[in-house]
């Protein structure tokens, strides 16, 4: 067996990498139950980074941390080199740090076009006066960004769903349009927990594709995934979590051989 | 002008003011999803506070005592009755907003309500009491000197012009990306949250919006009728413009209208001139409550979105810079 992996939670220093999240010794308990038990990690900026680790491991509460969703008890979370420990979750996201939902939540009694209507931030039209004052110029916004979203939805296979309520797509669709409804709001970082659950093999590989595309526009990406060949095809660094805290870190290769997470997750063999 | 005619044009201009009332609750509840229980408190505080503007001194009027009567012109008391209200809703959205989630600011609403109700019936040197104001001069009335029945109509006129006006104002934030937002913090607040939407500020926002409705409904009431007591406005009228809203078709301003007329006009004003049935003045009202619960309850079981429900946003037609992609098409129809 193989010991050579280094397994740094955090970037080397001589690394030329930049960092655009960083979670900090970070400490999260529901009652007495510690979820996150000294936490840290490091986001690369540009990268598409995977975090895997078993159920229960404390990934989607480690999401919620970083989108502000949980209070902070311990330790500090910084983004873009600016702390954003205790922000409201409103705040964190105008920052363009943006989070979708392990389980897809659609605005239901929405259509799928008002959905991706939402996010985009800044619109004029979201200010009573400028909506009585400047019609034409929320108007023209609003158009711009109606044209925006039918390209997205088109992107993502969702055009024909455009006039359809929400609530009524498949399971598959929702994760789409959890996704295509995220990017509207033009995130510098994304966090997805679990885009591709439920998601069947040919979409899910579609979504690979996306996220790509995405890395390709200068996005990051630290995303859940249970499944490992996605992680092995798309995510250039993985972070493993295991009982709160990060276990390992390295290419899916490295981890693949790493002892500790073969025990924890991967199964022993 | 007969009997009759007289009678439905103050239907009507019941039935006009009432539709401000209920486009109110319809920013609160339909389109941004709040509870707010205490809405009626709204309109009574708009209609006490163009009252006690409107009046004279209290001095000046034997038997009640009130605070300001300023004998403002119209329509400076109604400004200041949806301005004094708004200020009063943001209040009481500031405590039940910033921490609570909806099932419990609901409660929270109810005890404001109910507190509210208590302190004006009690506390008489605010506005009189449980007796409430009266004699609340008629906008205008001097300065026109219209015969009476010319005055009825023209305060039908006035009435109209201002449900005009609100249901403008309505349809305009409703398909605004403001009401868009409204409706993306009822569907699921946290997403709206998560988006970067400062949640909290659009709720105070509609709840201000809303209860400046209530307040100038409140204070087009008093002038209509010229007098408001608590047996007006309690609790139980929220619930008949709650009523009125799920039955027409909450977040639908045309829907709501239609909510408006079936329940508190026909149901409550107009069942109030039915022959009495001999030695039982109770039945009336008691079959009135009875039907307006039981139509409630078949909407909700068979038609929850109510009769008119909201309509599907409306965008202009962008066409797609590039041909639709038939591939991804196909490959999701796969999936
Ligand atoms: N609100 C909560 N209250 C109490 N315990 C919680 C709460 N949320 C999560 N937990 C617990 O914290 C632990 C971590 O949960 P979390 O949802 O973060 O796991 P996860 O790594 O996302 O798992 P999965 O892969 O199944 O989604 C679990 O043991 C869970 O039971
Ligand atoms: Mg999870």
């Amino acid at each position: 067996m193989s010991h050579s992996v280094e397994t740094p939670t955090s970037a080397p220093p001589h690394s030329a990498v930049a960092t655009i999240l960083r979670v900090d010794h970070v400490t999260h308990a529901f009652g007495g139950y510690v979820a996150i038990n000294d936490c840290s990690l490091d986001v690369h900026t540009g990268k598409i980074t995977a975090l895997i680790g078993p159920n229960g491991a404390g990934k989607s509460t480690l999401i919620n941390l970083i989108a502000g969703f949980y209070p902070i008890q311990q330790g500090s979370i910084t983004f873009n080199g600016q702390s954003i420990g205790g922000l409201p979750p409103y705040r964190i996201a105008q920052q363009g740090l943006i989070r979708t939902f392990q389980i897809s939540r659609d605005y239901g009694a929405m259509t799928v076009l008002e959905n991706l209507m939402v996010p985009p931030r800044n619109q004029l039209g979201e200010n009573l006066v400028n909506v009585i004052f400047q019609p034409r110029k929320v108007a023209q916004q609003e158009k711009e960004l109606v044209g925006k979203a039918l390209e997205m939805l088109n992107t993502f296979g969702l055009y024909e769903k455009r006039e359809e309520y929400a609530r009524n797509l498949s399971g598959g669709q929702k994760r789409l349009l959890e996704m295509s409804r995220a990017l509207m709001s033009d995130p510098t970082l994304l966090l997805l927990d679990e885009p591709m659950a439920g998601v069947n093999p040919a979409l899910a590989q579609r979504l690979a594709q996306h996220i790509l595309d995405l890395r390709g526009k200068g996005l990051t990406v630290l995303m859940v995934e249970h499944n490992l060949g996605i992680v092995d095809q798309i995510c250039e660094e993985v972070i493993v979590m295991a009982n709160g805290t990060t276990l390992a870190r390295g290419t899916m290769e490295e981890i693949r051989a790493h002892p500790e997470v073969i025990t924890a997750y991967l199964g022993g063999a | 002008m007969d009997r009759t005619l007289l009678y439905l044009i103050s239907l009507a201009t019941i039935f006009f003011i009432y539709n401000i009332l209920s486009w109110g609750l319809n920013i609160q509840f339909g389109m941004t999803g709040i509870l707010n229980f205490a809405y009626i408190i709204f309109m009574a505080i708009g209609a006490y506070i163009a009252g006690s503007f409107a009046l004279p001194k209290a001095t000046e009027i034997a038997g009640q005592t009130y605070v300001f009567g300023f004998s403002l012109p119209f329509p400076i008391p109604l400004i200041m009755g949806g301005i004094v209200a708004s200020a009063f809703g943001l209040l009481v959205g500031f405590v039940a907003l910033k921490r609570l989630r909806s099932d419990y600011m609901a409660i929270a609403t109810v005890s404001v309500a109910a507190i509210t109700y208590d302190f004006i019936g009690n506390y008489t040197p605010l506005f009189n009491g449980w007796d409430g104001l009266a004699g609340v001069p008629a906008p205008l009335q001097t300065a026109l000197g219209l015969s009476y029945s010319n005055y009825q109509l023209f305060f039908l006129a006035v009435c109209f012009a201002f449900m005009v006006f609100f249901f403008f104002l309505t349809q305009r934030i409703n398909h605004s990306p403001f009401g868009r937002t409204l409706r993306s913090i009822r569907e699921d607040i946290d997403v709206s949250e998560a988006f970067g939407k400062d949640t909290f500020r659009y709720r105070m926002i509609a709840m201000a919006i809303g209860c400046f409705y209530a307040g100038v409904g409140g204070a087009l009431l008093i002038e209509y009728i010229s007098a408001l007591n608590p047996g007006g406005w309690t609790t139980g009228e929220t619930f008949v413009l709650f009523a009125a809203l799920i039955i027409g078709g909450s977040g639908n301003n045309w829907g709501v209208a239609f909510g408006t007329l079936l329940v508190p006009i026909v149901f409550q004003e107009a069942t109030r001139y039915l022959p009495q049935f001999p030695n039982s003045d109770y039945i009336i009202p008691a079959l009135r409550n009875i039907i307006v619960g039981s139509l409630l309850i078949i909407t909700l079981w068979f038609r929850p979105q109510g009769i008119f429900p909201e309509r599907k946003a409306e965008f202009p037609s962008v066409p797609l810079a590039e041909p639709e992609n038939k591939q991804e098409e196909a490959d999701v129809a796969l999936g």
